[in-house]
Formats: C-alpha cells, sequence, structure tokens
C-alpha cells in the first residue's frame, strides 16, 4: 500500500513556482510582449510612410504641370492606400488631398543668402511666377497616418490610452523631391504644352523666294536680272567665266574686263547703276542726264547706238566694232572671230571713247557716276 | 503485488530521448540538409547573378566609348565626347567633336520642326538631307555595336584604344568568385556567353526634348522630365525617330522587361544590353553524392551615353560693316538675312577650298546639293543654308525663344573694327555680342568647306560692297569636312605665306589669316574653349572704282 500510494503522489517541490508561473506569464505577456508586439506595426509603419511620401513627390517631380503633379501624387498614395501593406499595418489616411492622407507642396528656397525656403500650398499651385535664376524649386509631400496597434489593448488600464498600444498612433512622414520641369511651375494648373510653338516671323523675306537655288520671280533690288545665272543654266548654257565690274561713266577709254571672250561664246550682261550713270549736263535744265544702259531715248552718238548707252568691244582685234550693250538684250552674242579677246566696255557718248586715251579734257569730263556691271561668259 | 506493478510499469527514463532522436533524424535532419542545400543553391545563384550583372554593366559601360567614324556626320557613338579624343584628329592636328547618335537625332528633329514652323523649303531640304545623312550613320553604328558585342568582337575608342566588349564582359564574368558557397567546382559553360542589344520599353534617355518644350512636337507620354524617352517612334513631319536608351552612367535594368526588338518600331536602334550566361556545378555532398547541375542567369543594363550640353557651334558674325546705305538699313539679324537687295544677288560663284584652307588652297566652284543642285543660287538661300548649318552644329540644347528673341534684338553693323555676332552660351541662350575684327587676321575659309560671294551687291559713294560667306561648318566630319573637320575657327594668325591663289573675286587675300595647326593628341580644339570661334561670317568688303589712268 505504502507503494501504491507513493506512485500516486508526486513530489510537491517546485509548485509555488508554477503557481507563480501564471501570472508572470500574463504580466509579461500584457506589459511587455504585446506592448512590443504593437510597436512593430509602427516601426514598419513609419519606414511604409516615408516611402509613399518619397513615392508620391518624385511622381510629382517629373510632372509638366501642377495639376498633373497632384494627380500623380493622388495616384501613388492610393495605390498604396489599397494594397495589402496598408491592411496589413492597419493603417489609415488622416485628412490630406481627398482624404488620401497625403498633401503636396511647392518649396521655393532661395540659392543666396540664409536660403530661406517659402513653402506654398497644400494643394494649390504657386501664387507667384517662378524665378529659377533665383531659387530652387522642390514638391514635398507629406502623407499622414493612423496605424492601428497590432492588439488592441485599449481596455488595459494604464497602457490602454498609450498611442500605439491602447489607441491609434498618428504618423507623418515628409519627402522632398526637386521640380524635374521647372516651367510646369508657371503654368499654374494647366500642362505644358508639347506642341503649338509660334514662329514669330519667316526667314523667307520675299514672296516667291522659296524654291531652294532659284530666283522665281523678279522681286525687287538693285539688280536688273538676278537670275542671269539661273537663265544661262537653264539654256544648257556652260558659264566659263564671270565677273562684276564697276564702269566708270567719266572714262573716255574702253575699260577692260580682263575676260577672256572665244569664238562660239555669248556674254550676258546685267547692270545697276550706282545712284547715278549721266552723260553730262542738260543745257535747259542744268541737271545731269541720267539714263540706264540702253541710253537715252531719241538720241544717238557713236555708232547710232544711244547716248549714255553701254557699249562693248572686243580687243583684239584693234578697232574692232562695238556693240551695244544694251540691257534689255541680255544675251549677246559675239562676232564671228577665230581669237580669244578680252571684252572691253564704255559709256557712250559723242564720237566713242578713244582706243589710246590721252591726257586733256574730253566729251566724257562731265559725266558722273558709274555702272555696277555683271558679267557671264558662255558657251 | 509489488511484482505486478513492476511488471506493467516500465522505465520512464530515456524514452523521451530516444523519440527525440528519432525525431531529429527523420524530420529536422532532411530539413537541415534541405534548407541548406537551398541556401547553397540560392547563394551560388546570387553569386552567378552578381557575375552576369558585373558582366552586362561592362559591356554597358564599353559601349557608350564605341566610337565610329561616318563620312558625313564624322565621329559617332552613343555619347557625345568633347574634342580631346587622339583617334579622333582632324589633318589640322586638333581632335574633333563626337556626337552621338541621339544627339543627331534630336538635332535633326529640332532642324525638322523650325524647319516647318518657318515653312522655309530651303530649310526643309538641309533637315531632310540631314536625316538621311543620320539614317545613314545610326545604321552604322547599330551594325558596329552588335559586331563589337559578338564574340571575338572589338571597336575603337575615342583615343583608339581596342575595346572588346565580349572578351572583357567573360573576364569580368569570371573574376566573380560563384565558388565561395559551392562544395566541389563550377565553371561557366564554354560559348554560354551571349550578349545581345535590345529594348526595355519606355526607358528615359538623358536628351533634352527642344527647350521651351512648346517647340518640342510631341506628345506628353514621348517623354519624360523634360527627356526623350528610348524605344519608341516619336515622328515628326512623317520622319521617323527612335531614341537609343541611355543614361549619364551604365545602369541595371529590369531584364524581364527585356525585349530583343520592337514591334512596329521603323526601325531598330537596340542599345540595352543582355548578357546570359550558363554555370554548370559539379557538387558531391555526403547524402547525394556527385551532382551535376546547371543554371542559367541573365541580366541587363542599360550603357552609358554621355551627353554635351553645352553648345559648342561658334559664332554666327557680320564683319566688315554692313554698307550705310542698304535700305532699309537692318537693325537686327532677322532684318539682315531676309533683306531683299541681298536675297536679290546671285552667287557670283560658290567655292571650296580643295586642298587646304583658302588662301592658301585654290577653290572650286561648287554646286549646292539642297539648293537644287545650282552654283550660282539667291545669296539669300546660301545665308539660310548658313544659318541652318550653324544651328546644326548647336546641336538640340538651343532654347528656341532664345533664337527668336536674339535675331530681333537691336544689332549694331555699322562697326568695322569688329565682328556683330551671334553668339549661343552654355545654356543654349542666344546673346549678340562684338568680337574684335583684325583686318591681317580674318579668317580664312576653311578646307572643304562653303565660301561664297556675290560682287557688287551694294553700292558705295565710290565703288560697290562686296559680300563673302564662310559657312566653316557645312560639311562635317573628318571625311568630307577637311582639314579642320567642320569645326569653327579659331585663334587665327596673320597670314605671312605669300599666296599665289587668285579668284576673280578675291578677298584681300593677303589679310585673310591663317588657322594654327594642333600639336596632335589630345590637346583639346580651341574653338571648344574660345568665345571668339566662329562658325559662319559674312563679310562685306567695299570695292572703289579703278582709278582712271590718264589726266582729264
Amino acid at each position: 500500500m505504502h507503494k501504491l500510494l507513493s506512485l500516486k503522489l508526486r513530489s510537491q517541490s517546485g509548485a509555488s513556482s508554477t503557481s507563480e508561473f501564471v501570472p508572470a506569464l500574463f504580466i509579461l505577456v500584457v506589459l511587455f510582449i504585446l506592448p512590443m508586439l504593437n510597436l512593430m506595426p509602427i516601426a514598419l509603419g513609419a519606414g511604409f510612410t516615408y516611402l509613399v511620401s518619397h513615392q508620391a513627390a518624385s511622381r510629382a517631380a517629373g510632372q509638366s504641370s501642377y495639376a498633373e503633379a497632384l494627380l500623380e501624387a493622388e495616384k501613388e498614395v492610393q495605390a498604396f492606400n489599397g494594397s495589402a501593406w496598408s491592411k496589413l499595418l492597419q493603417m489609415s489616411p488622416v485628412g490630406g488631398y481627398m482624404t488620401n492622407g497625403f498633401d503636396l507642396y511647392t518649396d521655393e528656397t532661395l540659392t543666396s543668402g540664409a536660403g530661406t525656403t517659402t513653402s506654398y500650398g497644400p494643394n494649390t499651385p504657386m501664387t507667384v511666377t517662378p524665378n529659377q535664376l533665383a531659387n530652387i524649386y522642390e514638391y514635398k509631400v507629406r502623407c499622414t497616418y493612423s496605424i492601428s496597434p497590432f492588439v488592441n489593448l485599449s481596455n488595459l488600464p494604464f497602457i490602454g490610452s498609450v498611442p500605439g498600444i491602447g489607441q491609434p498612433y498618428i504618423m507623418s512622414m515628409v519627402a522632398h523631391k526637386a521640380v524635374e520641369i521647372p516651367e510646369s511651375l508657371s503654368g499654374i494648373n494647366n500642362a505644358i504644352a508639347f506642341t503649338g510653338g509660334v514662329i514669330p516671323f519667316q526667314l523667307d523675306g520675299m514672296a516667291g523666294s522659296n524654291t531652294p537655288g532659284l530666283f522665281t520671280g523678279p522681286g525687287p533690288g538693285l539688280w536688273n536680272r538676278p537670275s542671269i545665272y539661273q537663265t544661262a543654266e537653264d539654256a544648257g548654257r556652260t558659264i566659263l567665266d564671270s565677273d562684276v565690274l564697276l564702269v566708270d561713266a567719266r572714262n573716255k577709254g574702253w575699260q577692260s574686263s580682263n575676260m577672256a571672250v572665244a569664238t562660239g561664246n555669248q556674254i550676258m550682261i546685267d547692270y545697276y547703276a550706282s545712284g547715278m550713270w549721266s552723260n553730262g549736263i542738260d543745257a535747259a535744265s542744268g541737271l545731269p542726264r541720267r539714263t540706264d544702259a540702253d541710253g537715252e531715248v531719241g538720241r544717238t552718238a557713236f555708232m547710232g547706238y544711244p547716248i549714255g548707252s553701254m557699249i562693248g568691244r572686243l580687243e583684239p582685234p584693234t578697232g574692232g566694232t562695238p556693240s551695244y550693250l544694251k540691257l534689255g538684250k541680255q544675251v549677246w552674242s559675239i562676232p564671228v572671230g577665230n581669237s580669244t579677246s578680252n571684252l572691253k566696255m564704255a559709256l557712250n557718248e559723242g564720237s566713242g571713247p578713244q582706243l589710246l586715251p590721252t591726257n586733256g579734257p574730253s566729251i566724257y569730263d562731265d559725266n558722273a557716276g558709274f555702272m555696277v556691271v555683271r558679267i557671264l561668259i558662255a558657251q | 503485488m509489488s511484482s505486478i506493478y513492476t511488471a506493467t510499469t516500465r522505465n520512464q527514463s530515456g524514452n523521451l530521448t530516444v523519440l527525440t532522436v528519432v525525431f531529429l533524424i527523420a524530420i529536422i535532419l532532411p530539413i537541415l540538409f534541405f534548407g541548406l542545400s537551398y541556401l547553397k543553391i540560392m547563394a551560388s545563384y546570387q553569386g552567378q547573378k552578381s557575375a552576369i550583372d558585373v558582366a552586362s554593366l561592362s559591356v554597358a559601360q564599353d559601349l557608350g566609348t564605341i566610337v565610329i567614324e561616318d563620312a558625313n556626320v564624322g565621329f559617332i557613338s552613343l555619347s557625345d565626347f568633347a574634342p580631346n579624343g587622339s583617334a579622333t584628329l582632324a589633318t589640322d592636328g586638333y581632335p574633333l567633336t563626337v556626337r552621338s547618335i541621339n544627339s543627331l537625332l534630336a538635332t535633326t528633329r529640332l532642324e525638322l520642326i523650325l524647319a516647318d514652323k518657318l515653312t522655309d523649303p530651303i530649310l526643309v531640304n538641309c533637315a531632310n538631307a540631314d536625316y538621311n545623312r543620320v539614317m545613314t550613320a545610326k545604321t552604322a553604328l547599330v551594325t558596329a555595336l552588335q559586331a563589337a558585342v559578338a564574340p571575338g568582337g572589338s571597336a575603337m575608342d575615342k583615343d583608339g584604344n581596342i575595346i572588346r566588349p565580349y572578351d572583357k564582359a567573360l573576364n569580368a564574368y569570371n573574376a566573380v568568385n560563384i565558388k565561395k558557397m559551392v562544395d566541389g567546382t563550377t565553371n561557366i559553360k564554354a560559348n554560354s556567353l551571349t550578349i545581345e542589344l535590345g529594348y526595355v520599353e519606355d526607358l528615359v534617355t538623358n536628351m533634352p526634348i527642344p527647350r521651351p518644350a512648346v517647340y518640342a512636337e510631341l506628345s506628353s507620354a514621348d517623354q519624360e522630365g523634360g527627356f526623350y524617352k528610348s524605344g519608341r517612334n516619336i515622328p515628326y513631319q512623317g520622319k521617323a525617330f527612335v531614341f537609343a536608351a541611355g543614361g549619364n552612367s551604365a545602369a541595371l535594368v529590369d531584364f524581364r522587361r527585356y525585349k530583343s526588338t520592337i514591334a512596329g518600331l521603323p526601325y531598330q536602334i537596340p542599345t540595352v544590353v543582355c548578357c546570359r550566361a550558363e554555370q554548370v556545378y559539379n557538387e558531391t555532398d555526403a547524402i547525394s553524392g556527385s551532382r551535376v547541375r546547371s543554371v542559367t542567369a541573365t541580366s541587363c543594363a542599360r550603357p552609358a551615353c554621355l551627353v554635351d550640353t553645352k553648345p559648342k557651334a561658334g559664332l554666327f558674325g557680320i564683319s566688315g560693316g554692313v554698307p550705310l546705305n542698304m535700305t532699309p538699313y537692318p537693325g537686327n539679324f532677322y532684318q539682315l538675312l531676309t533683306h531683299i537687295d541681298l536675297y536679290n544677288c546671285p552667287a557670283d560663284a560658290v567655292y571650296t577650298p580643295i586642298n587646304d584652307d583658302y588662301p592658301i588652297s585654290s577653290t572650286a566652284l561648287i554646286a549646292v546639293p539642297e539648293l537644287s543642285n545650282r552654283k550660282h543660287p539667291p545669296f539669300g538661300h546660301l545665308m539660310r543654308l548658313a544659318f541652318f548649318d550653324w544651328l546644326r552644329k548647336a546641336g538640340p540644347c538651343i532654347n528656341v525663344s532664345s533664337m527668336f528673341t536674339a535675331m530681333q534684338a537691336p544689332a549694331d553693323f555699322t562697326a568695322v573694327a569688329s565682328t556683330t555676332a551671334m553668339s549661343i552660351d552654355r545654356n543654349g541662350v542666344f546673346t549678340i555680342v562684338a568680337v574684335p575684327f583684325d583686318p591681317l587676321r580674318a579668317i580664312p575659309a576653311s578646307h572643304k568647306q562653303l565660301y561664297a560671294v556675290t560682287g557688287g551687291a551694294f553700292p558705295s559713294a565710290n565703288g560697290a560692297f562686296d559680300v563673302f560667306l564662310k559657312d566653316q561648318v557645312r560639311n562635317l566630319g573628318r571625311v568630307n569636312g577637311g582639314k579642320h573637320g567642320g569645326e569653327p575657327l579659331a585663334n587665327i594668325q596673320a597670314n605671312s605665306a605669300t599666296t599665289s591663289v587668285s579668284n576673280r573675286f578675291d578677298e584681300n587675300v593677303s589679310g585673310l589669316g591663317t588657322a594654327p595647326n594642333g600639336p596632335g593628341g589630345t590637346t583639346i580644339r580651341p574653338s571648344y574653349t574660345a568665345t571668339d570661334a566662329i562658325a559662319v561670317e559674312l563679310k562685306f568688303r567695299e570695292r572703289t572704282l579703278p582709278p582712271l589712268n590718264y589726266t582729264p
């Protein structure tokens, strides 16, 4: 019996510690483990609150207008608010734009001096014109969440009213991001236009001048025939030589062009008078007798060509027959010959220019002005 | 009784120990072994991933340094480089600028926009010609990049160093110690490293869109943060523009988003590096003995594409003093460029110096392809052509609004002792400046560039003005761009050499200076740092009446 009884009874040692274990465990769990468990969501929540603030600021910074920035930041925050992490951590947005728990500000910081920062917002664009030379601009996003305790200990005495343990903890984080398109700040609530730029002028200063490489109209200008080269090329001619000369109306000799002309060549000429091209003074009016290269109508001189007209000749042969280089006659086919000759030009007056001018007065002395002459030798 | 109790009860000691041991052997240990094996596999994969990441970054870094030479646009790359590469020397002994393909594309796109908005068919012709040139260059660059990343492939950088992206990537891969967590041996499977170029859609480049954005002519989705997106067609006027992916530095991108091609693109310009390698593990362990497994790892990286955002276009200058009797007298660059009398002069000659700069070298008459292949186009058209070339040289980072403002800003063209010029600063902002003009150190006409003259364009009291146009930035690169490769000229020296060259329309030959030759090597081109380098010069030179050779 004694043995039987001894089998049924267990040792009483440790009974007192066992009886203390339950309250000790209760205290440990309630006062330490559960509060510590509740602190974990706060730590995680802090990280997520900053992360979503940063993400929203980054999204806003790349937008082309404040309106778009606000919209994109909202999308970013909403995506987090609906995520599993938000649900797991029992994070609820507090206030903010459209009660999504965030506010968007525009921070303007002076780059000089004390670097004072002015904050515009929340959720409204800047009210001043941005000055990028003097300031830097950042979007600032402030996210605020209420993080409920993982285990609700609100009914416990003493700790039941502690935020994060017995009551929701209000967490707020701020993130900044430099505005990537500063122009967006000036477009208050208007998206940047990526199209439709207006040009204030046209480079084609003359109507009809815009066929590349070509004169397409007579056009105003000093030259009478600016398309002289084009005419030659369009006629299938090869331009052998060209030059622009100044032919003095006072020259009583022939002015050499130093341009060689050979049999079969054609000479093409254009002129303009430099202010005046006159063949003396009109006795009646006392004014210069001004003409163009065609000369005076109805008055002739050397070779029967009009007075004041441009005439030309080829030398050799010396004393070759001069031609009337009439402005209206653009293409001048030279006389038949076998040699290469030098083209010479002069104003036509009296008995014509001298072959070998000598010192002394002449009929050319009271002339004035000069012609600017473009000469083409073509074939 | 005592014996009964003894028989029906067993000894309590040790039972739990046995159970624990069995439990450990049967359950815990396999789990432990599995965990350890899994850990080893994961660790070795991470080592392999790290190796393939290093390899792809290595290739991406190399890609951005590869430079090729194109006959029409000069040296091109994925990056912009300042003119300091020893392998980019022009025949003048100074290096040439290297332009990135994105810079060329962005510039051409801006050219088309401006040409279209200015409704100027001359500029449209120029922009279209540039587009064709850039497309050819793009194809050549893509071919070169793909050849370079192939096994055994190579290319050169701006200093002439041979780059072997494949070999370097393989070395980089092998340099990473994957064996740390492997019991046994592990090696990359022979020839398993593949390098491919492709895309990750919508990667943002570092190439800025036109400024202000209103002149960008694109949709908001085509850009991000004021930079073009890569891998998508951003057309203008029917011309396709696809920008290459790249950033300020090589960086890993999500390989799961990698694509070899993007369907629907008008042309491919793949630059995202995708590296794959198969690693063979010969492992032994106490349980399964020896075994062989292989794992393929993939990594993608975007290349480094440096952007030179500082325009080095030189000056667009007016020298010699505009004739005072020019009517109406131009008060700004816009009025000068569109002056009716200047337009209405035919070019008497459009030259190009054939062997060296003029007047050291003689010249040849040329036709201008963009001007209907004419040899004597309206001078106004040549001025617009030169203006276009200058803008092209400035690149894509100019401020368009600033250009319009500067063209209409008051400018004094009467000065004879200075060159009145438009300048572009580092922010792309245009300003009017005056730089001293030395009649004995006037800029020569660059070898193989455009040199035009119209004679007697404006009368004066004692003669007439000839107008000379030097477009030093018409033809780009070492092949077509001649001695200076289409770079502006700076640091002009007086010309001591006697020249025998004579044109019908000589420009006071003795007054034309010479551009000094460089020392070779990596000495930076002077025009890159100078503030008075001239890209385009419109020069007015008065010619007086020849004296009468007799006394009246």
